[in-house]
């Protein structure tokens, strides 16, 4: 079973390793210096997906985030953890379906990617020249960009919104980095996951009463949760601009006191204070808040 | 195909993943030091006017489903052990992905919910609040504070960390679970993890048959029940603070 295990994390942390950096081996904030040199770079904001997506659970390894209906599970069924995998996706898919229609027409994807625009606005250094989007981003379209910034450099920010593997709650997350050219891919210098967490009401252990809870009266609760996440994560783009590196390394410290939120542990932020919500650093910003009671449960 | 991978890599997630929404509003209490009637967790919100105890247990199911067949292979050293575990793929793949199913959290919590717990676990008595599982291991197997946000002065927390189906050539089928019991009653913030093990045999588990399911799952309850009493008997938190 051990090999199962370490093959799930392998999976994860390989694909993991192609695009994007191990958040733990980077500064998640820039020193004075840098900010002076780096605050004209120029941005790039990539969504990958369509619509709402979904994460599943990669057992003991975490959980992989699934593009929707454009997965192919069957490239993971080369091996046992491949093959469970494509197991959860296909199912997870299915149970995804009902939210995915009754967001028909909802742009979450638009308002993922101006939350993080208004969020870069809001940095007192950070003044990108200029800010591109990618909404079908790849290696080559962001070595390119990355190779085009005065000095070889730019931010770039990956950006995602999901529910998670059992469907109790809406997370944004936005991968700020700022990264300089690589010979085959950007590299990074600097790198801060930041996740804003909203929690359904009354979640159930059964992941398609959440999904039914979610997708109730055209989707009214996971509309209102979008909405909540999207303008968190707005916050923790600005508020991760203006973090130092002396701050988080004192966040880091492993005598510190810490708090459970969401799945996550970690120290409370009190920089990222604000009423009604839980904000720790676990690897970075996580802000967690829960939906209004909507009443009974559906 | 890249794309999709590339979309993938940024963001799988490594352990520190989150997974489980949990806070104490998301918690679903459970009938107070009796064996709860409502299946469905988010049915059952305490509408009974009479006072709730003050002591809390949050019960943390896990989401874990692991199997492990080994066949008369696996006493030959390194080469058998890797001819039994590919002898027995897709076995393992069928029984881990069924065992996740029909013992998932839910079920879990039903199963629990047919015994009383804090009988079991000899505290006074307590509400009995059924938490979302904690999917990150190093979380729910190292962290030494309150996992939810109550501030009760009698509170104690009882994770299930481990759902494993064995099936040995030499000793059959059996079910095992893992448990840590946190017993924050001395009014510490941080507690020690105490921690332990309980199994037992598999008759019918997994079914053969579509018609053997029914009992196949109700055996697989019954085992899991079974086994946490085993593992309450050696280790309740009065014991703990006996040691």
């Amino acid at each position: 079973m051990k090999r199962l295990i370490g093959a799930m994390v392998a999976l994860g942390l390989s694909t993991s390793a192609m695009a994007a950096p191990d958040p733990t081996k980077l500064p998640a904030a820039l020193s004075a210096e840098e900010r002076q040199a780096d605050s004209a770079l120029p941005a790039q904001v990539a969504l990958g997906q369509h619509g709402i997506v979904t994460a599943i659970d990669a057992f003991r390894g975490g959980q992989v985030l699934l593009q929707g209906e454009r997965t192919n599970s069957a490239g993971y069924a080369a091996s046992e953890a491949g093959t469970l995998i494509a197991m959860a996706a296909r199912e997870a898919n299915v149970t995804i379906g009902p939210l995915r229609k009754a967001l028909d027409g909802f742009d979450a994807d638009e308002q993922a990617i101006a939350a993080v625009r208004s969020g870069l606005s809001r940095s007192s250094w950070l003044k990108p020249a200029r800010i591109e989007i990618a909404r079908e981003p790849t290696l080559a379209g962001r070595t390119a960009f990355v190779a085009a910034g005065p000095g070889k450099k730019a931010v770039l920010v990956d950006v995602a919104y999901y529910l998670s593997a059992d469907f109790n709650q809406i997370e944004a997350v936005a991968n700020l980095g700022f990264a300089r050219d690589g010979k085959t891919q950007p590299t990074y210098f600097s790198y801060h996951r930041l996740t804003s967490i909203v929690q359904l009401p009354h979640p159930s252990f059964d992941p398609r009463a959440n999904v039914r809870s979610w997708s109730a009266d055209r989707a009214a609760l996971a509309r209102a949760g979008l909405a909540a996440a999207f303008s968190r994560l707005e916050d923790l783009v600005g508020l991760a601009t203006e973090m130092t590196p002396q701050e988080v390394q004192q966040l880091a410290a492993k005598d510190i006191a810490k708090t459970y939120a969401a799945g996550r542990y970690g120290p409370p932020v009190a920089r990222a204070a604000k009423p009604g919500m839980t904000t720790i650093w676990a690897r970075g910003l996580v802000s967690v808040q829960q939906l209004a009671d909507p009443g009974p449960a559906r | 195909m890249q794309r999709l991978i590339c979309a993938l890599g940024l963001f799988a997630v490594a352990a520190g993943a989150p997974v489980a929404a949990q806070d104490t509003a998301a918690g679903t209490p459970a009938a107070a030091a009796t064996p709860a009637a409502t299946p469905a967790p988010e049915a059952t919100a305490p509408t009974a006017t009479a006072a709730l105890p003050a002591c809390e247990l949050h019960v943390y199911p896990t989401l874990e489903g692991e199997a492990v067949t080994t066949g008369w292979l696996s006493g030959l050293g390194v080469i058998g052990a890797l001819a039994d575990a590919a002898a027995n793929k897709s076995r393992n793949i069928g029984d881990a992905a069924y065992l996740k199913d029909a013992l998932g959290p839910r079920m879990q919590v039903e199963a629990l919910k047919s015994i009383d717990l804090v009988s079991a676990l000899q505290l006074q008595p307590s509400q009995v609040i059924f938490e979302t599982p904690v999917a990150d291991r190093k979380i729910s197997t190292q962290a030494e504070t309150r996992l939810s946000n109550s501030t009760a002065q009698c509170y104690v927390e009882l994770l299930i960390t481990q759902n494993l189906y064995r099936k040995a050539a030499m000793y059959g089928r059996s079910l095992n679970n893992r448990y840590i019991l946190k017993d924050f009653r001395t009014g510490k913030t941080k507690t020690t993890l105490v921690k332990g093990r309980g199994g037992n045999g598999l008759a019918v588990f997994p079914p053969k048959t579509t018609e053997e399911a029914p009992a196949a799952e109700k055996e697989l309850s019954e085992v899991f029940v079974k086994n946490f009493l085993e593992f309450a008997k050696t280790t309740t938190p009065a014991k703990v603070a006996a040691r």
